[in-house]
């Protein structure tokens, strides 16, 4: 990039970055500190820009506290089920579709590829309405952790094959080559060549999958409604319309909510960002 | 016997697999097409099928013919949801993508601490769409919301407001707190874009006399182009079926200012359980998806021709 010499242009740069990283912080920061704050400091005026005297007790009272025939902590063991789950089967279906459809010669793979994008242009309600059907009345997977499973496996399928096909085709084609000289069979080529030199494709595209599928609204309202499926963000917009509104619980189950997306993101940031732009970029 | 046969059979199939290459990529992606086929196509005919039926629990099932669709039609508040629809896509949109390019241009310097402020940037991308609704409902809360607090200290506003509650503003609100979680996003493939930009070309425009405005426009904007209609599809498509923060900032309201579209599909279907009728304002939401990516398509097209 042209480089920024000129010393007034260098501040502007700074306080401009300044002001993106308050801007982009501020909130997250703001339901951090509320929840470390008792509900009658929350009322205080002027509010406290940093808890007076933080407390975890809002943390303790909704993960163990029954609330409305459930307690969060189940929402939390429902929703790490459900997206490493899903994670594990989208990165095992990702991976030998994208490393098909990336390096093997196959007559159709150009027109999955096109229906793999075109699946994306698809409101989700469209599908959603037949598989509620379906799910409800044949199936009979309304209110089981597998219908999410189910739901979310299609939902992310295409991305993760799109994200680890683009992966795939960065990985030298001479080493796998070299494997099949040495007497490797095409999946021991796949499972000891291939997949390893992809790890971070790999993992980029499991946190993906699990970070979508955690954080994942709509589809979970839908098909759940006991302790039996109840994920995280179901459990959380519950507290704010059936029962009297307990602040402490909907801050500290946002910050809880939000905690391992956030925490997976950072870790994996170079990675995530990595595949993600690779996708994009190279349409 | 029957041993060494499978043993046998087992063998030259995976010979053929060896030989094959075909035949062993159809097997690979076998599963994966299943699933598409399953989660997507056959539910994607099914709804379709569905949008000339009146499917509602309360009556059988009857073939209505284009009756669903003259219905939506008939609604006026239905018609006014796909211009709130477009509303919201077009502000959220617009922050983004201004507020995500001029981020990516100021984070393609190099500056102390760039890798940390790049990793930090994605925090809000990362918060469940809940979470952001929560944060927001507290940010711009009429009792204890920091936003009232400073705007009063401010002396901006007489006294505190309740702005959800206000159609505007909570339209407005919506939209900021969309944009906040989605333009990390935008900087993070326009900074992608950008980084696939040779040094020498800003060096030759440079020496050329051309000036910042003019370097940006010129050398940056043509290269990001890509991107950036990468970028404005996904947006579209997403910010078309918002549901998430509308659901937990407003439910729709105040006075259905906020119920765009996307929530009309999901209280015909699933609240008042007329899936037919459901179904086909589904269907015309995908229709308006389909013409915005052709649209953005078509405009690409010709500024890379100008």
């Amino acid at each position: 990039m042209a480089a920024v010499t000129k010393p007034g242009t260098r501040v502007f740069l700074y306080l401009f970055v300044a002001l993106v990283l308050i801007t982009m912080l501020f909130p997250f920061y703001w339901i951090v500190n509320m929840g470390l704050q008792t509900s009658n400091q929350l009322y205080d005026i002027p509010p406290h820009f940093w808890p007076p005297k933080a407390t975890l007790e809002n943390f303790r009272s909704v993960l163990l506290e029954e609330r409305g025939l459930m307690r969060f902590y189940e929402a939390v063991f429902n929703t790490l089920i459900v997206a490493s789950i899903t994670m594990a089967v989208c990165v095992a279906l990702g991976s030998i579709t994208g490393y098909a459809l990336a390096r093997l010669n196959f007559k159709y793979g150009l027109y999955f590829l096109f229906v793999l994008i075109g699946t994306q242009m698809v409101p989700p309600l469209v599908d959603l309405i037949p598989l509620y059907i379906i799910f409800s009345r044949i199936l009979k997977l309304v209110d089981t952790k597998a219908a999410l499973i189910i739901g979310y496996t299609g939902w992310l399928l295409p991305i993760s094959v799109w994200i680890l096909y683009g992966y795939f085709q960065t990985i030298p084609k001479d080493l796998e080559s070299a494997a099949r000289i040495d007497g490797c069979t095409r999946l021991q080529a796949l499972f000891r060549v291939v997949m390893p030199l992809s790890a971070p494709g790999i993992a980029a595209t499991a946190i993906f999958g699990f970070i979508s599928s955690a954080n994942e609204f709509l589809f979970a309202m839908i098909f759940t409604s006991t302790r039996k499926s109840i994920t995280i963000p179901v459990a959380l917009s519950d507290m704010i319309g059936k029962y009297q509104i307990r602040y402490g619980d909907m801050t500290a189950g946002a910050v809880i909510a939000a905690a391992l997306p956030v925490i997976l993101a950072l870790i994996f940031q170079k990675y995530l960002v990595q595949s993600l732009t690779a996708g994009g970029i190279k349409g | 016997m029957g041993l060494v046969r499978t043993l046998s059979y087992r063998q030259s199939f995976s010979g053929r697999l060896e030989r094959n290459e075909g035949l062993f990529a159809l097997l690979l992606v076998l599963p994966a097409m299943l699933i598409v086929l399953a989660l997507y196509i056959y539910p994607l005919i099914y709804s379709l099928a569905i949008s000339f039926l009146r499917s509602d629990i309360r009556y059988p099932e009857e073939f209505r013919g284009l009756k669903n669709y003259i219905e939506i039609f008939q609604e006026p508040d239905l018609l006014v949801s796909f211009w709130r629809t477009i509303y919201f896509t077009a502000a959220s949109l617009a922050i983004e993508m201004i507020g995500g390019v001029a981020i990516a241009v100021a984070f393609n310097n190099k500056f102390l601490g760039r890798p940390a402020a790049r990793s930090l940037i994605l925090i809000p991308w990362a918060i469940p769409p809940v979470v952001n609704g929560i944060i927001w409902n507290w940010l711009v809360h009429a009792k204890i919301g920091v936003l009232n607090y400073i705007l009063y200290s401010l002396r901006l506003i007489p006294r505190y407001k309740p702005w959800l509650a206000d159609p505007g503003w909570a339209m407005n609100f919506i939209v900021l707190a969309d944009a906040w979680k989605w333009t990390p996003l935008v900087v993070l493939l326009v900074l992608a874009g950008l980084q696939a930009i040779p040094e020498e070309l800003y060096e030759a425009a440079t020496i050329d006399g051309a000036g910042g405005l003019a370097v940006f426009f010129r050398v940056t904007l043509p290269v990001i182009s890509w991107p950036i209609l990468v970028t404005l599809i996904l947006r579209t498509v997403e910010a078309i079926r918002v549901f998430d923060i509308i659901y937990v900032m407003t439910r729709g309201g105040p006075a259905n200012a906020t119920k765009l579209t996307t929530f009309y599909v999901w209280e015909i279907a699933f609240k008042h359980h007329m899936m037919g009728k459901g179904a086909a304002l589904a269907w015309l939401i995908t229709v308006l998806i389909v013409v915005l990516a052709v649209f953005y398509y078509r405009l690409l097209n010709r500024r890379v021709e100008l």
